[in-house]
């Protein structure tokens, strides 16, 4: 009788765990830091913190500090990681990286002209030095068990929105050199640094599918009628299958396999002459969100 | 567990849970969120999680409450492309026979409608149904008979009757015994009273 059941089944098909929201999934819930335990040892804590309370006042440099605060960001630390609020992302560099200075990070801004969808976000961080127990935790960088990251809190918000800050998250007594690559509105004319962004949600070719190509004539037609300017840029494979772009004059025959914001007002189309068996931007591994 | 086990269990277990999710949640969002919040608590839980075919099981358990907290609670975790893809997991909605069925079905006590579904759709044994729901193996069964036959009987009073509702109760229940046969009727029912 339980098979009249399985017709009415309201799931069509489980999820695929590779589809880009379920890896980002994973991603966000293995960067969540797990609580140190403390089974069995709550009544010896307070004289271990005595005793390295003591050690701390002897041996640690007196301008080090666990929490720090300016108009820029404010820090504090969590556990074994601290944790830095972005107040204003568009301070000077330089409150940010005295801010992390006082709690013995290196950690700076770097500030590059972005179009209006990375204003305030992180684009990546550069993370310099060597280190004797790097990891990986969900395919990001971390050190120590902790993730090194900068997002938005609340979780995936909008960093212009009130309630809504940039947090840094670097694990305390990281030893190496961090670049938080921040965005910044561009000014006019300014090249974008976010130029992946152009297939996107918010990106001026949004919801223009080339994942499998397609004919020059079409996308540019589509991206006329938006108003956008289109340039063009020839895809090189190498035999390594690394990729590099030289300018070119289109052929309204010839694919398009993806597409750059350059910056307010002007796209550039990614195109062969040839039509390829599969989208060279698109390594089967790892597909970028939006083609 | 180190974090490329919880990836591999993660990766085992991903098809089968958001299905579980779809199946109980009415809406994608909603569905996403149990499946997001399942797999949080799992990570700090993960030394707790089983080896092998009994990881989907504890997930299960663990998505059950995830379920009954989460209609208490603000939503938490918004990913458009998570909801996105949750979404495309529904099946399209079922003809008017179907929908007999489905208001049925939906009208059965929540015990009973979890049980039925870990059957027909999360396609459980009464061993792996025993293992999700923290009871025994004989508690399974009977409480699977009683559910069974209540579905049975409200099918027939919507006007679908099942083969199962025509019999008496009384032969229904010497009948499934019967199958299960090894075991003495007496004893079980005095574990399970």
């Amino acid at each position: 009788m339980t098979d009249l059941l399985t017709t009415i089944d309201p799931a069509r098909k489980g999820g695929d765990p590779d589809a880009p929201g379920a890896r980002a999934l994973l991603a966000r819930v293995m960067s969540e830091p797990v609580p140190a335990r403390r089974r069995g040892r709550r009544f010896l804590r307070p004289a271990l913190v005595a005793v390295a309370a003591g050690l701390i006042v002897t041996v640690t440099p007196p301008q080090v500090v666990t929490s720090y605060a300016n108009a820029a960001v404010e820090i504090h630390r969590e556990g074994d990681q601290y944790v830095a609020r972005v107040l204003d992302p568009f301070a000077d560099r330089e409150r940010f990286t005295e801010a992390f200075r006082a709690v013995g990070l290196d950690v700076r801004i770097e500030a590059l002209p972005a179009s209006p969808l990375s204003a305030g976000r992180s684009m990546g961080l550069m993370i310099g030095g060597t280190f004797d127990r790097p990891g990986e935790i969900g395919g990001e960088f971390a050190y120590g068990g902790v993730v090194l990251s900068a997002d938005p809190e609340p979780k995936g918000c909008e960093p212009s929105r009130p309630g809504c800050a940039m947090v840094i998250r670097v694990p305390a007594g990281f030893p190496g050199s961090v670049s938080v690559r921040l965005g910044r509105p561009a000014r006019p004319g300014e090249e974008y640094a976010d130029y992946d962004k152009a297939l996107g949600p918010g990106g001026p070719l949004h919801g223009v599918r080339l994942r499998d190509g397609a004919p020059v004539r079409e996308v540019r037609a589509e991206a006329e009628r938006r108003g956008l300017r289109v340039t063009y840029r020839e895809i090189r494979i190498a035999p390594d299958g690394g990729l590099s772009f030289v300018d070119t004059a289109a052929g309204e025959k010839w694919t398009v396999w993806n597409a750059w914001q350059v910056r307010a007002g002007e796209v550039r189309l990614l195109v062969t002459e040839q039509r390829l068996s599969q989208n060279p931007f698109y390594n089967g591994s790892a597909p970028p969100p939006n083609l | 567990m180190t974090p490329d086990d919880f990836e591999a269990v993660y990766r085992g277990t991903y098809e089968r849970l958001t299905r579980y999710a779809v199946r109980r949640c009415a809406s994608a969002q909603d569905a996403a969120d149990v499946v997001a919040d399942t797999y949080a608590v799992a990570w700090r839980r993960r030394d707790r999680i089983p080896g092998g075919g009994d990881a989907v099981l504890w997930l299960y358990a663990v998505a059950r409450r995830v379920l009954s907290e989460h209609r208490r609670r603000d939503h938490r975790h918004r990913d458009a492309r998570l909801d996105a893809e949750m979404a495309d997991l529904y099946a399209r909605t079922p003809g008017v026979e179907m929908s007999v069925i489905g208001q049925t079905f939906r009208a059965l006590p929540d015990g009973d409608r979890e049980l039925l579904a870990l059957v027909a759709w999360e396609g459980l044994g009464h061993d792996e149904i025993a293992v999700t729901l923290g009871i025994t193996r004989n508690n399974v069964r009977v409480r699977l008979h009683r559910a069974r036959r209540r579905f049975a009987k409200a099918l027939a009073a919507n006007g679908v009757p099942t083969a199962f509702a025509l019999e008496p109760v009384s032969q229904a229940d010497s009948g499934t015994r019967a199958t299960d046969g090894l075991r003495p009727p007496a004893p079980h029912l005095g574990e399970t009273r």
